[in-house]
C-alpha cells in the first residue's frame, strides 16, 4: 500500500486502495483540426482526404448561396459541382490573398448567374422536382403540415422576388446573408467597396419587402 | 418603385441597412442616430432592412434552403473528382501502380516511330524550298488551325466591376459589312445644321448591299459632284 508521505508515491486516497492517478502527459490528445488554409495546400498536392474535407466544410454556403440564386436543388448542384472543379484545378494559383470560402463563393455565385442565363436563354423554366423527380417537398414540418405549406409559399415568394432583382442585387443579397459573409468579405468577393455593399443592399431589401408584403412576414 | 427615406440630413439612405447589419463605424452610428431622434417616421423604413436582415433569424429559418439527400452530395462529390482527373495538370493525384506507364511494350514503340516520321516530314516540309505553305494558297486549310468559338463555347466566369449592363447575345449583323464608299453614293442634298453640329450629306448608296457610313463633314470637306 502506498504511504501518502512518500514522496515518490502518486495517488489518490479512496479508503481501501489507492487508484494511481495518470499523469497529464499521458492523456488522448484531441484531434487536430487541419485549418483551411493547410487543406487547400494537401489538395493542391492530391491528397484525397484533403479535398473531400474542404467539399465538406464548404458544400453548404456554397449550396445555399446557388440555391437561392438558382431556385431549384438539380441546377443549384451542378453550380456547387463546377465550383468545386474550377477552385480545385487552380488551387496553385491560389495565393491566399482572399479566404478560400470567399473565393469559392465568388465562383459558385458566377457559377449560378451564368447557369441561371443559360437556362433562361434556352427557355428552360425551373422544375418543381426535386433530382428523384419527387415533388419539391419545401420546408415541411411534420408536426404542423399546414405550417410547412406556408413556409414553402413564402420560400417561393422570396425566391421569385429574388429573381426580379437585378443581377447585381441578387448576388450581392444572397452572398451576405445566405453566404454568411461580412460587408469586407462580400465587397472583396465582388470586387466593389463596402458602400456599395450597403447600397445594393438597402435597395434589395425595399423591393423585397415590398414583393413579400402580401405575405405574413415574422 | 423603390423610395428614399427622408433623412437628406445624413445624405445616405443606405446607412440605415449598414446600421442594422452593425457594419458602421461609431461616427455613422452616431449620424443614424441623431436623424432617428428626430424623424421618427424613418422608423418603418429601418424595420423594413432589419425585416429582410440576417438578424431576421425566424424568416430564414422559415425560407431555409431545402437540403440535398446524402446520396446527392456523394453523387456531387463523384462528379468533382471525375472533373479533376490526372489529365489536367494543375492537381496531381496518386494513380494507382496498374495505371502507369510499362516502357518497353511494342505499343510504345510505335507511337514513337509514328512520331518520328512526323517530325521528320515536318522538317523536311520546311527545309525543302516551296515546301512551305504560303500565305494565301488556297489549299491550305486555315479554318482548321484558326477554329473560332462559338458563343456556347464562351462561358463567363466573372465580370469585374459594377457592370451596369452587359449585352449579349448574336450580332445584329449575320456577316462581314460591305461599306459603301463616296462612289457608291448618290448625294441628294447637304443639309444645314442650326444646331452647331456638322453638316451632313443626305442621300442612300447605290447599291442597298452596302452599309452606309459617313462621318460628319465640314466645309472643307470636298463634295462630288454627282
Amino acid at each position: 500500500m502506498l504511504q501518502a508521505n512518500n514522496p515518490r508515491a502518486r495517488g489518490v486516497h479512496t479508503g481501501r486502495s489507492v487508484r494511481p492517478v495518470m499523469a497529464a502527459a499521458t492523456a488522448p490528445h484531441p484531434p487536430v483540426v487541419p485549418t483551411d488554409d493547410q487543406l487547400v495546400g494537401r489538395a493542391a498536392l492530391g491528397d484525397r482526404s484533403a479535398l473531400d474535407e474542404l467539399f465538406r466544410r464548404f458544400r453548404q454556403p456554397a449550396y445555399r448561396v446557388a440555391y437561392r440564386l438558382l431556385g431549384q436543388e438539380a441546377d443549384a448542384l451542378d453550380a456547387v459541382q463546377e465550383a468545386f472543379v474550377k477552385v480545385l484545378l487552380h488551387l496553385d494559383g491560389f495565393q491566399g490573398r482572399s479566404s478560400f470560402k470567399t473565393w469559392l463563393l465568388r465562383v459558385v455565385s458566377n457559377s449560378a448567374l451564368d447557369l441561371g442565363r443559360k437556362r433562361a436563354r434556352r427557355g428552360v423554366l425551373p422544375a418543381e422536382s426535386d433530382e428523384d423527380g419527387d415533388p419539391d417537398p419545401g420546408v415541411l414540418t411534420i408536426d404542423d403540415p399546414t405550417r410547412g405549406l406556408e413556409n414553402a409559399d413564402l420560400r417561393r415568394a422570396l425566391d421569385a422576388a429574388l429573381a426580379e432583382l437585378p443581377d447585381v442585387q441578387r448576388q450581392t443579397f444572397v452572398l451576405h446573408v445566405d453566404g454568411d459573409l461580412s460587408y469586407k468579405e462580400v465587397a472583396e468577393v465582388l470586387g466593389i467597396s463596402i458602400g456599395t455593399v450597403m447600397s445594393r443592399l438597402f435597395y434589395a431589401r425595399q423591393k423585397l419587402k415590398a414583393a413579400l408584403t402580401p405575405h405574413v412576414m415574422p | 418603385m423603390t423610395q428614399r427615406p427622408d433623412n437628406s440630413e445624413s445624405g445616405r439612405p443606405e446607412l440605415l441597412a449598414g446600421y442594422v447589419d452593425g457594419e458602421l463605424g461609431p461616427a455613422d452610428r452616431a449620424t443614424i442616430e441623431a436623424w432617428l431622434a428626430e424623424h421618427p417616421a424613418g422608423r418603418a423604413e429601418l424595420e423594413a432592412q432589419r425585416a429582410l436582415s440576417r438578424q431576421n433569424v425566424v424568416l430564414w429559418k422559415r425560407v431555409a434552403v431545402p437540403q440535398p439527400s446524402e446520396s446527392a452530395w456523394n453523387k456531387t462529390l463523384g462528379r468533382v473528382c471525375d472533373g479533376i482527373r490526372p489529365s489536367t495538370p494543375a492537381v496531381r493525384y496518386h494513380e494507382p501502380e496498374s495505371a502507369r506507364r510499362r516502357p518497353g511494350t511494342w505499343k510504345h514503340w510505335a507511337v514513337g516511330l509514328a512520331t518520328a516520321v512526323a517530325l521528320a516530314f515536318v522538317s523536311w516540309s520546311w527545309l525543302v524550298p516551296g515546301g512551305v505553305p504560303r500565305p494565301g494558297d488556297s489549299n491550305l486549310a486555315m479554318a482548321d488551325v484558326f477554329a473560332v468559338a462559338s458563343n456556347d463555347d464562351v462561358d463567363i466566369e466573372s465580370l469585374q466591376g459594377d457592370i451596369g449592363l452587359l449585352v449579349v447575345g448574336r450580332p445584329v449583323l449575320g456577316g462581314p459589312i460591305e461599306l459603301a464608299t463616296v462612289g457608291d453614293i448618290v448625294f441628294e442634298a447637304i443639309a444645314s445644321d442650326t444646331d452647331l453640329q456638322p453638316s451632313k450629306p443626305t442621300g442612300v448608296p447605290t447599291d442597298p448591299k452596302k452599309t452606309l457610313l459617313l462621318p460628319p463633314i465640314d466645309k472643307s470637306t470636298p463634295v462630288p459632284v454627282p
